[in-house]
């Protein structure tokens, strides 16, 4: 399906630590990440996952540590960027022109997570999971090769988890990158875990291999 | 060039359209109204005329400065666009430009009917009219430093009315002197000297106020 | 001297040194006032030709002064506090704001007092009153816009970039005015600028604006520290909920 490669990329957070609001929400991450990889990041609420995602996508800067990216991001946060006046189809053909992506990625997003139906209904008629469907189309239409997903599962059904699973697979197949921070179980082999503490202070990562 | 026409063309169905018919409606009224408070002396009205059309036109344009960043804020599509391979200074451009289109333009379109309501003659309606296309750039440009601002503000709507109204006073001052008279070339060139320097300006500085919030 | 100012911008030592220079600044700046107001009403001369009137100049004139300085001083704590990120130069900035209000709001009302009977008129539309009231307006902007934000940072960084912008504008609208008025009504009687002030009127001046100089440094230092201790409660609190 996806036939591009990426050039070999990698990621890496070295002794990083993040404050919000006047307060550390954690210290000494460290974290690699090689072409193919992925990594969930765990972790109780307010434990700094969502500002993880954005160091990553460079929103945020790191307090103390270093981060070495090269690679494009594309993040994909708690909200769905989605205009709630109009149609599903118009905030899809909006995105694709937007991101300059062809209409046959477009057409890959809208089969992979089975959106056809939806198309000419408004977005402020869909429920909180075919939501989520619409904005994950979205990861089709990005060229970027490191995917930071907030929460990406939240609402979705059993066939629409399964979908994003085999499109996060392909993506590391074609070299791509996933970091996802996520409650429930993510579809995602092989996949490195961080875990961010309760206290917020203490982090690791467990052994990572890059997949090609 | 591609996402700048994408999102131009976007903002002016979407969020700036029903902004833009409220702006023609609240202009239309004032030029009805004002007769009747004022009285229908022909004379009085054509002396006031362009001045009560600018000052129309300004509050016509703020009103629409309230859906200039809001919801693409609050439904986190400003972050993809920020990250996204459009500068963030073209984004506000495109924001400025289709709240301009739907917002001013038809305003400075429509000052020439309203003129001749009011008892300008043609020449001077026509006056009033390229006086606007020319001067009221300014008021979107500046307009979106007040939006940007007032992104997550409390009552961010009033706020950024307070905000800009400093701004786009000289805009107004010249605008409503180059609409005919004495001095009107030269306030028309000021005029327009304003609105090429806010287009130099503020986008820039309204995407500095917007990367703020986006990387807090 | 870079040193120093970190050691006294560290806001721990800025309050134990404001705290201990507070109530002398305070006491300083009544007394100040009161022999400048006892100079300007008592001792000095009437004016020739304003009579009694001239002495609203006494306390006009200063107030003019700060509130001009106050914003030029917001503006340039705010780009202390982008450039070097120094939370306490936005505390001061924030601090400067209500006093500086005042003062413009001083100047407006002295000012219509003094050009009733000077001018016969209580306001006209002549660049610099009308820079003023501009002036007031931005004060205001920019204390509504501190108080709208809840997040300090945020708040800060919003608030200054509208204090840098005001600071550019106003002098665009002191010119923008002045052209509108030049075209519309040649200004004739409006000069304040005639003759050299007399010695003798220079002195409640000069005292006068030594004395309110003090009052506004004592007010902001007390309103900074303030502001500082509810940052701190609000920290408290924030950290609590998150324990």
């Amino acid at each position: 399906m996806r036939v591009q490669l990426f050039s070999s990329s990698e990621i890496e957070l070295r002794e990083v630590a993040c404050a919000r609001g006047g307060r550390e929400v954690f210290r000494s991450v460290h974290v690699r990440l090689c072409p193919g990889g992925a990594l969930v990041v765990r972790g109780s609420n307010g434990c700094g996952k969502t500002s993880l995602l954005r160091l990553f996508a460079g929103m945020l800067k790191p307090v103390r540590g270093e981060i070495r990216l090269d690679a494009t991001a594309c993040y994909l946060g708690h909200e769905n960027a989605l205009s709630r006046q109009s149609s599903a189809r118009a905030n899809l053909e909006f995105w694709t022109k937007f991101l300059d992506a062809s209409r046959e990625s477009l057409e890959e997003g809208i089969e992979c997570f089975h959106l056809r139906s939806l198309l000419s209904a408004p977005v402020s008629s869909l429920s909180l999971g075919q939501c989520r469907r619409l904005a994950l189309a979205r990861l089709c239409l990005t060229p970027a090769n490191l995917w930071l997903l907030d929460e990406p599962a939240s609402g979705l059904d059993a066939q629409a988890l399964e979908s994003l699973g085999a499109l996060m697979a392909s993506h590391r197949e074609s070299g791509g990158m996933v970091v996802a921070a996520s409650h429930v179980p993510l579809p995602l082999k092989d996949a490195a875990t961080l875990q961010l503490d309760e206290s917020g202070y203490h982090c690791r990562q467990d052994e990572l291999e890059p997949l090609i | 060039m591609k996402a700048f026409v994408a999102l131009l063309s976007r903002d002016l169905g979407g969020s700036q359209l029903g902004a833009g018919g409220l702006g023609v409606l609240f202009f239309l009224a004032v030029v009805v109204l004002l007769p009747l408070g004022i009285g229908p002396r022909g004379d009085v009205l054509a002396q006031i005329a362009p001045g009560i059309l600018w000052i129309a036109a300004l509050l016509a344009a703020l009103l629409g400065l309230e859906s200039m960043f809001r919801e693409d804020f609050e439904t986190g599509a400003l972050e993809v666009m920020a990250m996204s391979a459009l500068p963030l200074e073209a984004v506000v451009l495109a924001k400025c430009l289709a709240h301009w289109l739907a917002c001013l333009l038809p305003l400075a379109i429509l000052s020439v009917p309203c003129g001749l309501l009011l008892h300008l003659s043609v020449g001077e309606s026509l006056g009033v009219a390229i006086a606007m296309l020319l001067g009221t750039p300014a008021f979107s440009l500046f307009g979106s430093i007040g939006a940007a601002l007032t992104l997550d503000a409390r009552r961010g709507g009033l706020l950024a009315l307070l905000l800009v109204l400093p701004l786009s006073m000289p805009p107004l001052i010249f605008g409503s002197l180059a609409s005919g008279g004495e001095g009107s070339v030269s306030s028309l060139l000021l005029g327009t000297g304003l609105s090429l320097g806010a287009l130099a300006v503020a986008p820039f500085l309204s995407s500095a106020v917007l990367w703020t919030r986006l990387r807090a | 001297m870079t040193p120093l100012i970190n050691h006294y911008a560290h806001p721990t030592h800025f309050m134990r040194v404001s705290g201990i220079a507070l109530p002398w600044l305070a006491v300083a700046s009544i007394v100040a006032l009161a022999v400048a107001l006892y100079v300007s009403l008592f001792v000095a001369p009437e004016d020739y030709l304003q009579g009694q009137t001239v002495r609203i100049m006494f306390l006009h004139v200063p107030s003019a002064w700060l509130a001009l300085g106050g914003y030029v001083a917001i503006a340039i704590a705010s780009v202390t506090g982008w450039i070097w990120k120094r939370p306490l130069a936005d505390v001061a900035a924030r601090a400067i704001a209500p006093t500086g209000a005042c003062f413009t709001l001083i100047v407006l009302l002295t000012g219509s007092l003094w050009g009733k009977p000077m001018w016969g008129t209580w306001w006209v539309w002549d660049a610099r009153l009308t820079s003023v009231a501009i002036l007031l307006l931005l004060y205001l902007g920019y204390i509504a816009l501190w108080n709208a934000i809840e997040e300090p940072t945020l708040a800060a960084r919003a608030a200054g970039a509208l204090a840098i912008i005001g600071v550019v504008n106003v002098p665009i609208i002191h010119f923008s005015v002045s052209w509108w008025n030049t075209l519309h009504q040649p200004a004739s009687v409006l000069r304040l600028d005639g003759p050299t002030i007399h010695p003798t009127l220079l002195m409640p001046l000069l005292l006068m604006f030594a004395a309110l100089s003090l009052l506004m440094v004592t007010i902001t230092l007390a309103r900074m520290r303030l502001e500082i201790l509810r940052r701190r409660t609000r920290m408290l609190r924030l950290r609590s909920a998150q324990a």
